[in-house]
C-alpha cells in the first residue's frame, strides 16, 4: 500500500540537486520516514509487545528493524502489493549466523498479502498493530471498513496510526494537492482526530517533524495517533471463532532458530557439555602434569607407555575398589587410565549448562546418546589423546 | 552498511558479478593442503602416501575460498531485479588484473584468423543484419572482469578485445551505440569498425543488431586418441523457452544522475516493461519486445520536474547470450533463496540440519555452489555440492581461548591464528577476510557513517541491530576490501572494522588440521561418492521442480532445467609406459607403481658416501633402525650407501640442531646430505633446519619425524624405501621416466604461493626441464611484493633455465611447454598479454632464437565433476579420462583431464586451458603430453592431479614462502632439494 516509505520523504534533499534549490525547503534530519520507524521501534522497546503487526508493510523495512527487538516473538506484515513486499522480503529470513547461536526467544515473521478492509484470523491476538502512512492510501470503501477491522476485529492492545498532516503542506515546495499521487486524501489535525474516536480505545495524538519557526501552529508534518485498548481483552476467543475464514494469502513464513526448539537446545547443551568437560580435563591434566614433572621430564612418553591411575587430590586416598564405581554423589572428576571421568553433577554445575537445561533431568535427557558417558551414565568420559600422536597416523 | 565504509561511491555501472561464472574458487590462498601436508614431503609417511596420492583434502567445496566482503558495487544491475547486493568474489590477491599490458600489446606471433560468420537468427522487420563480414560481435562472457579501470557505461570489457586478438579472432563490440564510450575504446576499435556503426548521431535511431547464434568456427579442441567412456557431469542443461531477450538503451532527459532514482522511475513503468526486467541504470533487458523507441514520462520527486525516459531497442539477443548470464545468475540465486538456502559467501547452505563436530566446536553445513554458464555445449547450470565449516564461537571467544593459553604472546598468537581467516557477521549476511587487528581501537571508538555522522560502534550496533556489545574493551578486526577504482580513476582504499564479538570464524581450525583423526572424520563427511554426489544434485533439482515459486522464478526469463545431469561421452587416454634404468613396464589400472620402483634400479642413483645423521639422544634407537633398514633397501634401488656420520644431540632444541649441523658442515666439506630425525611435528625446527640447509649452507637435507620410524615398525621397510628414493632425488638422481615423443622440448612449471600473514607477499616457484627425458630440472624462486605484476622476474628464471639447457644439451630447446598454475579465469588475459610476452622476450637473449611455445593454464580448483556412466550407478572415472567438448569454454582451447586415481569422493578433473600454441600441438598431443607429465612426480609412484612440473613448482614456492622466507641458494638449483 505504501510506496512512500522507501521513496522516503520528499523533503529529504537529494545531494545531487543544485545548491539553490535547497534554500527555502524543509529538511528533516534524520529523514522523516526514518523518524517514523524509529518512533515505532522506541515504542516497542518501551512497551515490549510480543506480537506486532505492520499493516501496509511495503518493502518490510519496519519489520526488518523490529526483528532485532528481543521482546518480539511474532511479527506479521500485511500489504496489498505483493510484489513490493516480495522484493526485499528476504531481509526478514534468518541470517546464517542466527543458526550458530540460536537465540532464547522464538521468532516467526509472516508476510500476508491482502487488504486491511478484510478480516483474517491470523491478525488476532496482537499486542501492537502499526499503520504507518497507510490510511491516506485507502479508498473510501476500504477506509470505511478499516476501523472495524483494526479496532473491532483485530483489537490489539495498542494501535499506532500515522498519516500526513495536510496543514503542513503549504510549507512543502512542489506539493500542490497531496504529497503523493497515490494519496486518496490528506487530513488536517481535526479531521484525523475526529475520525479516531470510536471503539474502546483511549487515544493520544502526537507527531513527527516539527514545523519551522514562525509556522508552529500548523503542527507536525506527520501526525500520529496512539490508541490503547481500555480493557484487557477477554472476548478474543469468540472473535476468532467467528472468522475462521482466511482472507489473506500467506506470502512467506520465516521461522527463526531458537533454543525453544529441542534440536537447537540439544546442540547448544551438548556443545557446552563437551567444551566444559574438555576444560575440566585440561585443568586436571595440568595439575597432573605439574606433579609428574618431578618424576619425569618426558611426560609424553610416560603417559603413553606406562598407563597408571591418577586421582585428583580429593580422590587420591580412595582405594582402587572404590574408584571403580565412581560415586554418583561425588562431584569431583578423576582420571582412570587414559580416561577422564567427570560426574554429571559437576557438569550440571557449569553455569551455562545449568542455565540452558534448568534441571538435571533435562541435562541427562539432552546429552543421552550425544556425549560419551560412563557405563552407569553418571559421568561424562573423555579419553586423553596425546597430541603428537594424532598428527601423523 | 558497514562501519567505516566510505560513502557510497557511484560504482561502475555495469560490473559483471565475477562470481557469476567463476564458481571455481581461484583465490590464491594457501590451501589447507599446504598447511597439513607441507611436512609430508620431508617426513615421508608411508601410510599417508599410500592413502592419498595427491591433495587428500580436496573434498569438493569444503575448503573453498570465500568471497570477501562485498561492497555494493554490483548492485546496480540487480536492483532492477530487486536484489540485494551480490557478494563479490575475491580475485587472487597478488595477481592483479591490471590494465597494464593488456591494451595494444602486439600479438605479433599469433595468427589472426578473423572468422566472420554472421547469420541473423531472429528475422524481424526492424532488424538490420549485423555488420559486414569484417565485423564480428564482441563476446561478452560473464564473470570476466573488465580490467581495473572501470569505464563508465559500456559493458564492453576492453580486456576481452585484446584477448580476442590473442586468440586470433577479431571481434568488435556491436553495442557501441552508447554515448558514453570510454576513452580507450575508440583507439582500440577504430581500425576495426565501420564508421557508421560507431557513435551514431545522438537521437537518431540506432541500428538494431541481432546477436548471432554463436556459429563461429568451433575451435579445434577435441582429441581422438583413447577409448570412449560414457560420462555424467555435474551440469544441468538449461532450456531457453523465450524466443529472445531484448536489450534497450535508456536515456533520461534531463539527465538523472541518481541511480536509485533511475531505478525508481523505471519501476513506475512496469505497466509498459512488464514485471520481468533487468536494469543497470542505463541498459535494460526485457524478455518482451517493445516498439523500437518508447518514450515515457516521470515526475522527479525532489523537484517535480518532468523527466522523459527514452527506451531504444539496441539489440535482440538470443536467450542464451553471454550478456544474459549475469542476470540469469541473479535469478538463480533467488531460486536458491526461495528454497530457503542461506547465502554464505558465494554458495548456498542449509544451516537447519548441520553436522556438529562438538569436540572442535564447529559445525558443517552442506549446500551447493551453483552458477549458470555458457559453454561450448550451450547454457548450463553447474552445480557442485559444497560444505561450509563454521565455528560455534565468535572471534572474541577464540581470542579469550588464546589468552588463556598464551598470555605473554597474546597479540602475536591472535595475529597468527586469526589473520587470513574468513568471518561471517551476526547481523548481516556478509563474509569478510581478517586482514589485520587494530589493538588500539575498541567498540567505544567512533567511525563516520555514510551520512557524515560520527557514531560509536556500540551505538551503531545497538541502534541498527538491537545488539548490545558486551565486551567493551575488545580490539577490532580490520578487513581491507580489494582496492577499487572509482570512475574518476582514483584508487579507493578503505577499511572495514569488525567487532570480534559479532564475528564468527569459518574454516577448519589450525588445531584440528593437525588432528589427523578429526580430519579423516571431516573428509568422510564431506567427500561424497559419485553416487551420493549425483543424488544430492538430484535432490536439488527435485526441490526446484517441486517448488512452484522457484520454478516460476526461472520461467520469468523462460529458463527451464533438465530433470537430470548432463550425460555425454569422454575418452580415456591410453595407459603409459614407465622407464626405469634397465626395465620398463606398462602402468596398471590403479596407476600405482610402488612395487616396481622399489624392486628395480632407478634411472640413475647418486652414491651417498658422505652423509650425516642428526638425532636427539632419545631417538638413538630409531636412528639405528632407520640406517640399517636404509642399507637393506638400497640394494634393489641400486643406490650405494655408506654409513653416516652419527651425530647424537643432547637435546632437541632448535639451537642444538642448528649449531651442530653448522659445525659439522663447516668441518666436513664433502658432506652430500644432512638427515635429521626430529621428535614430533615441529614447524619451527623444520623451518630452521631447512633455512640452514637451503639458504645459509646449501646442502640437500632430509628431515624425518621419529614417529614415522617407530609407530609402525612393520612398515619401516616401505618408509625407508620412500626416504631413500627421496634422498636420491635430492642428491640429483633420477627415479623413473616416460617416453617423450617431442624432441628438444623444455617443460616449464610455475606456481605462486601467497603468504597470508606477510603482507600478501607472494612467491613464484619456477621449474624447467633441462634434458630430453624430462628427468633433470632447473629451479628458481622469485619473491614478489604485493601488487607486483604476475611473475615480474620471469625473464631471469627462463634465461637461466635456457642457459642451463644449453649447457646440458649443447642446444636450445625447439619447443617450450609451460604449465602455469594458480591463474583464475579472470586473469587469463593477464597471462596472455603480460606474462607470455615477458617469457618471449627472453629469447632475444640468444641469437636467432625463436622457439615454439605452448602455454597451459592449469586449474585444479574447479567445480566440474566427472562421473563414469558406464555402470548402473555413477562411479569415479578411470585415471586418464578426458572431456574436451560441451563443458569446455567457448573462448579457449581447453580440456578437462582426470589424471589421478580417485580414492574417495568424486572425480574432480583438472582443467587445462591452452592460452598460446605456436608449437601447433594438436589436441591429442596436448592431452597426452599433459597426462604423461602427471606420471613423473617422483614423490609419488603414481599419477597426480597436475603435471609434475606444476607440483614441483608448487612445492618449491611453498617451501620458500612458508619456511625459508628467502630464495634458496643457487647451488641447489639443479636438484629437487625441495621435495
Amino acid at each position: 500500500t505504501l510506496i512512500t516509505k522507501n521513496i522516503s520523504c520528499y523533503f529529504m534533499m537529494d545531494t545531487n540537486l543544485p545548491k539553490d534549490d535547497l534554500t527555502g525547503t524543509i529538511k528533516f534530519i534524520p529523514p522523516l520516514y526514518k523518524q517514523r520507524y524509529q518512533f515505532i521501534k522506541d515504542l516497542v522497546i518501551k512497551y515490549k509487545p510480543k506480537k506486532v503487526a505492520d499493516l501496509g508493510c511495503a518493502d518490510c523495512t519496519l519489520l526488518w528493524m523490529l526483528k532485532f527487538c528481543k521482546c518480539i516473538e511474532v511479527l506479521a506484515g500485511l500489504d496489498i502489493r505483493e510484489n513490493v513486499m516480495k522484493e526485499r522480503m528476504h531481509r526478514l529470513s534468518p541470517l546464517p549466523a542466527d543458526y550458530l547461536q540460536p537465540s532464547e526467544r522464538s521468532l516467526t515473521v509472516t508476510l500476508h498479502h491482502g487488504s486491511v478492509a478484510h478480516k483474517d484470523p491470523c491478525m488476532l491476538g496482537f499486542d501492537l498493530v502499526t499503520c504507518i502512512e497507510l490510511i491516506e492510501h485507502l479508498g473510501a470503501a476500504e477506509l470505511e471498513k478499516f476501523p472495524e477491522v483494526v479496532f473491532g476485529f483485530m483489537a490489539p492492545a495498542m494501535v499506532v496510526i500515522s498519516t500526513p498532516n495536510s496543514e503542513f503542506n503549504p510549507l512543502l515546495p512542489g506539493v500542490t494537492l497531496f504529497r503523493h499521487s497515490d494519496h486518496k486524501f490528506e487530513w488536517d489535525r481535526a479531521q484525523f482526530q475526529n475520525a479516531s474516536t470510536r471503539y474502546d480505545y483511549t487515544v493520544e495524538f502526537t507527531g513527527l517533524g516539527t514545523p519551522p519557526p514562525g509556522s508552529e501552529d500548523v503542527g507536525f508534518c506527520t501526525q500520529i495517533g496512539m490508541f490503547v485498548r481500555k480493557y484487557p481483552k477477554n472476548g478474543e476467543a469468540v472473535n476468532s471463532e467467528k472468522h475462521t475464514e482466511h482472507a489473506y494469502k500467506t506470502v512467506s513464513i520465516s521461522l527463526y532458530p531458537s533454543l525453544k526448539e529441542e534440536k537447537y537446545l540439544q546442540n547448544a547443551v551438548v556443545s557446552e557439555v563437551i567444551f566444559g568437560a574438555d576444560i575440566i580435563k585440561r585443568r586436571l591434566l595440568g595439575d597432573f602434569k605439574s606433579e609428574c614433572k618431578e618424576h619425569s621430564d618426558d611426560l609424553e612418553t610416560k603417559l603413553k607407555f606406562q598407563p597408571f591411575k591418577y586421582y585428583m587430590r580429593y580422590s587420591k586416598n580412595l582405594s582402587l575398589a572404590e574408584t571403580e564405581k565412581p560415586a554418583a554423589d561425588s562431584m569431583e572428576p578423576f582420571i582412570d587410565g587414559n580416561t577422564v571421568y567427570i560426574p554429571l553433577a559437576k557438569i550440571f554445575s557449569i553455569p551455562k549448562v545449568n542455565q540452558l537445561c534448568g534441571t538435571f533431568e533435562k541435562l541427562s535427557k539432552l546429552i543421552a546418546g550425544k556425549v560419551a558417558l560412563s557405563n552407569d551414565g553418571s559421568a561424562v568420559i573423555v579419553t586423553i589423546k596425546y597430541e603428537n600422536e594424532e598428527q601423523e597416523n | 552498511m558497514d562501519p567505516q565504509r566510505p560513502p557510497f561511491q557511484a560504482p561502475a555501472p555495469f560490473r559483471m558479478p565475477r562470481g557469476a561464472c567463476m564458481p571455481g574458487p581461484q583465490q590464491q590462498l594457501p590451501q589447507p593442503e599446504h598447511l597439513v601436508r607441507g611436512r609430508a614431503a620431508s617426513v615421508p609417511c608411508t601410510s599417508r602416501m599410500q592413502r592419498v596420492p595427491e591433495e587428500p583434502w580436496q573434498p569438493a567445496g569444503l575448503v573453498q575460498q570465500e568471497p570477501l566482503a562485498s561492497v555494493t558495487t554490483l548492485s546496480s544491475m540487480f536492483q532492477g531485479l530487486g536484489f540485494e547486493t551480490i557478494l563479490r568474489p575475491a580475485l587472487g590477491r597478488a595477481v592483479q588484473p591490471l590494465g597494464r599490458g593488456i591494451l595494444g600489446r602486439g600479438m605479433g606471433d599469433m595468427e589472426a584468423k578473423p572468422k566472420a560468420v554472421m547469420q541473423p537468427t531472429f528475422p524481424s522487420p526492424n532488424v538490420m543484419p549485423a555488420g559486414d563480414s569484417k565485423v564480428e560481435r564482441m563476446l561478452l562472457s560473464p564473470g570476466r572482469i573488465l580490467g581495473r579501470g572501470q569505464m563508465e557505461a559500456p559493458p564492453v570489457p576492453l580486456g576481452r578485445a585484446d584477448m580476442s586478438l590473442g586468440r586470433g579472432l577479431c571481434k568488435v563490440p556491436t553495442d557501441l551505440t552508447f554515448p558514453r564510450t570510454g576513452v580507450l575504446q575508440p583507439q582500440l576499435l577504430q581500425p576495426l569498425l565501420s564508421p557508421p556503426r560507431f557513435a551514431p548521431q545522438p537521437g537518431s535511431p540506432s541500428p538494431i543488431l541481432v546477436e548471432q547464434m554463436e556459429r563461429k568456427e568451433p575451435v579445434m579442441k577435441q582429441g581422438s586418441k583413447g577409448t570412449p567412456l560414457p560420462l555424467g557431469l555435474n551440469l544441468i542443461k538449461i532450456h531457453c523457452k523465450n524466443e529472445a531477450v531484448y536489450q534497450y538503451h535508456v536515456t533520461f532527459s534531463p539527465n538523472v544522475e541518481c541511480k536509485s532514482m533511475r531505478f525508481g522511475m523505471m519501476k513506475e513503468h512496469r505497466s509498459v516493461t512488464g514485471e520481468v526486467t533487468a536494469f543497470d541504470g542505463s541498459i535494460l533487458y526485457l524478455p518482451i519486445k517493445l516498439p523500437q523507441t518508447v518514450d515515457l514520462t516521470c515526475q522527479r520527486k525532489t523537484d517535480g520536474a518532468e523527466i522523459t525516459i527514452k527506451l531504444q531497442m539496441t539489440k535482440i539477443l538470443e536467450p542464451s547470450s553471454d550478456l544474459c548470464i549475469p542476470f540469469y545468475n541473479v535469478v538463480f540465486r533467488r531460486v536458491m533463496r526461495i528454497l530457503d538456502l542461506k547465502l554464505v559467501g558465494r554458495n548456498f547452505y542449509d544451516p537447519t540440519s548441520p553436522t556438529m563436530l562438538q569436540q572442535y566446536r564447529l559445525q558443517i553445513w552442506s549446500g551447493y555452489s551453483a552458477s549458470i554458464r555458457r559453454t561450448d555445449g550451450g547454457l548450463f547450470l553447474l552445480v557442485d555440492v559444497s560444505h561450509k565449516v563454521i565455528r560455534n564461537d565468535s572471534v572474541l571467544d577464540i581470542m579469550h581461548a588464546i589468552y588463556q593459553q598464551s598470555r605473554e604472546n597474546f597479540q602475536d598468537e591472535c595475529t597468527k591464528q586469526l589473520i587470513g581467516n574468513i568471518v561471517i557477521t551476526r547481523y548481516n549476511n556478509h563474509t569478510y577476510r581478517i586482514d589485520d587487528i587494530d589493538w588500539n581501537k575498541t567498540p567505544k571508538d567512533s567511525f563516520t557513517m555514510s551520512d557524515g555522522k560520527e557514531i560509536t560502534f556500540i551505538d551503531y550496533y545497538s541502534k541498527n541491530y538491537g545488539i548490545t556489545v558486551r565486551e567493551l574493551d575488545q580490539p577490532l578486526l580490520i578487513h581491507r576490501p580489494n582496492e577499487r577504482q572509482t570512475p574518476q580513476g582514483k584508487l579507493q582504499r578503505s577499511e572495514i572494522l569488525l567487532l570480534p564479538e559479532l564475528s564468527y570464524m569459518t574454516g577448519i581450525p589450525e588445531k584440528m588440521k593437525k588432528d589427523f583423526r578429526a580430519m579423516k572424520d571431516l573428509t568422510h563427511q564431506v567427500n561424497l561418492s559419485p553416487k551420493q554426489h549425483h543424488a544430492s544434485l538430484g535432490n536439488l533439482l527435485h526441490r526446484i521442480e517441486e517448488n512452484e515459486a522457484a520454478r516460476k522464478e526461472m520461467a520469468r526469463w523462460g529458463l527451464c532445467l533438465d530433470k537430470d545431469v548432463y550425460k555425454t561421452q569422454g575418452h580415456v587416454l591410453p595407459m603409459e609406459r614407465i622407464n626405469l634404468r634397465t626395465s620398463s613396464f606398462q602402468t596398471s589400472e590403479d596407476l600405482n607403481w610402488t612395487k616396481e620402483i622399489t624392486r628395480d634400479a632407478a634411472i640413475s642413483t647418486i652414491p651417498m658416501h658422505y652423509w650425516a645423521l642428526f638425532y636427539p639422544k632419545r631417538a638413538v634407537n630409531q636412528a639405528r633402525e632407520l640406517v640399517s633398514m636404509l642399507e637393506k633397501v638400497s640394494g634393489p634401488i641400486g643406490m650405494q650407501l655408506n654409513q653416516p656420520a652419527w651425530v647424537e644431540l643432547k637435546d632437541d632444541r632448535i639451537e642444538t640442531y642448528a649449531r651442530t649441523i653448522k659445525s659439522i658442515l663447516g668441518t666436513e666439506g664433502k658432506m652430500q646430505m644432512v638427515v635429521c630425525i626430529i621428535t614430533g611435528t615441529r614447524d619451527d625446527l623444520y623451518g630452521a633446519i631447512k633455512k640452514l640447509c637451503c639458504v645459509q649452507s646449501p646442502v640437500p637435507s632430509q628431515v624425518i619425524n621419529a614417529r614415522t620410524i617407530t609407530t609402525q615398525p612393520n612398515k619401516l621397510r616401505s618408509v625407508a624405501q620412500k626416504i631413500l628414493l627421496q634422498i636420491n632425488c635430492k642428491l640429483g638422481g633420477e627415479l623413473w621416466g616416460m617416453d617423450i615423443p617431442l624432441k628438444q622440448l623444455m617443460v616449464i612449471g610455475m606456481d605462486v604461493y601467497h603468504d597470508p600473514s606477510r603482507g600478501m607477499r607472494s612467491v613464484v616457484g619456477f621449474i624447467a626441464s633441462t634434458n630430453h627425458t624430462l628427468t633433470k630440472w632447473y629451479s628458481r624462486v622469485v619473491f614478489q611484493m604485493p601488487h607486483q605484476e604476475i611473475a615480474d622476474s620471469l625473464k631471469l628464471c627462463l634465461v637461466g633455465a635456457l642457459q642451463k639447457f644449453y649447457e646440458v644439451n649443447h642446444c636450445l630447446p625447439v619447443k617450450i611447454a609451460v604449465y602455469r598454475d594458480g591463474v583464475s579465469d579472470s586473469q587469463l588475459n593477464t597471462v596472455v598479454s603480460y606474462e607470455i610476452p615477458q617469457l618471449q622476450q627472453c629469447f632475444q637473449a640468444f641469437e636467432n632464437y625463436q622457439p615454439k611455445m605452448v602455454v597451459f593454464v592449469v586449474q585444479k580448483k574447479i567445480n566440474t565433476n566427472l562421473y563414469s556412466a558406464s555402470t548402473e550407478h555413477f562411479v569415479s572415472p578411470a585415471p586418464g579420462t578426458v572431456i574436451d567438448h560441451t563443458v569446455t569454454s567457448r573462448d579457449w582451447v581447453d580440456f578437462y583431464l582426470l589424471s589421478h586415481h580417485v580414492q574417495q569422493g568424486c572425480g574432480i578433473p583438472t582443467r587445462y586451458i591452452c592460452v598460446l600454441n605456436t608449437a601447433n600441438l594438436s589436441p591429442d598431443h596436448m592431452q597426452r603430453l599433459t597426462f604423461k607429465l602427471c606420471h613423473v612426480y617422483w614423490n609419488w609412484p603414481g599419477t597426480i592431479r597436475v603435471p609434475a612440473p606444476c607440483k614441483y613448482a608448487h612445492k618449491l614456492a611453498f617451501l620458500a614462502g612458508q619456511f625459508l622466507h628467502h630464495e634458496p641458494a643457487i647451488q641447489l638449483c639443479e636438484r629437487l632439494f625441495f621435495l
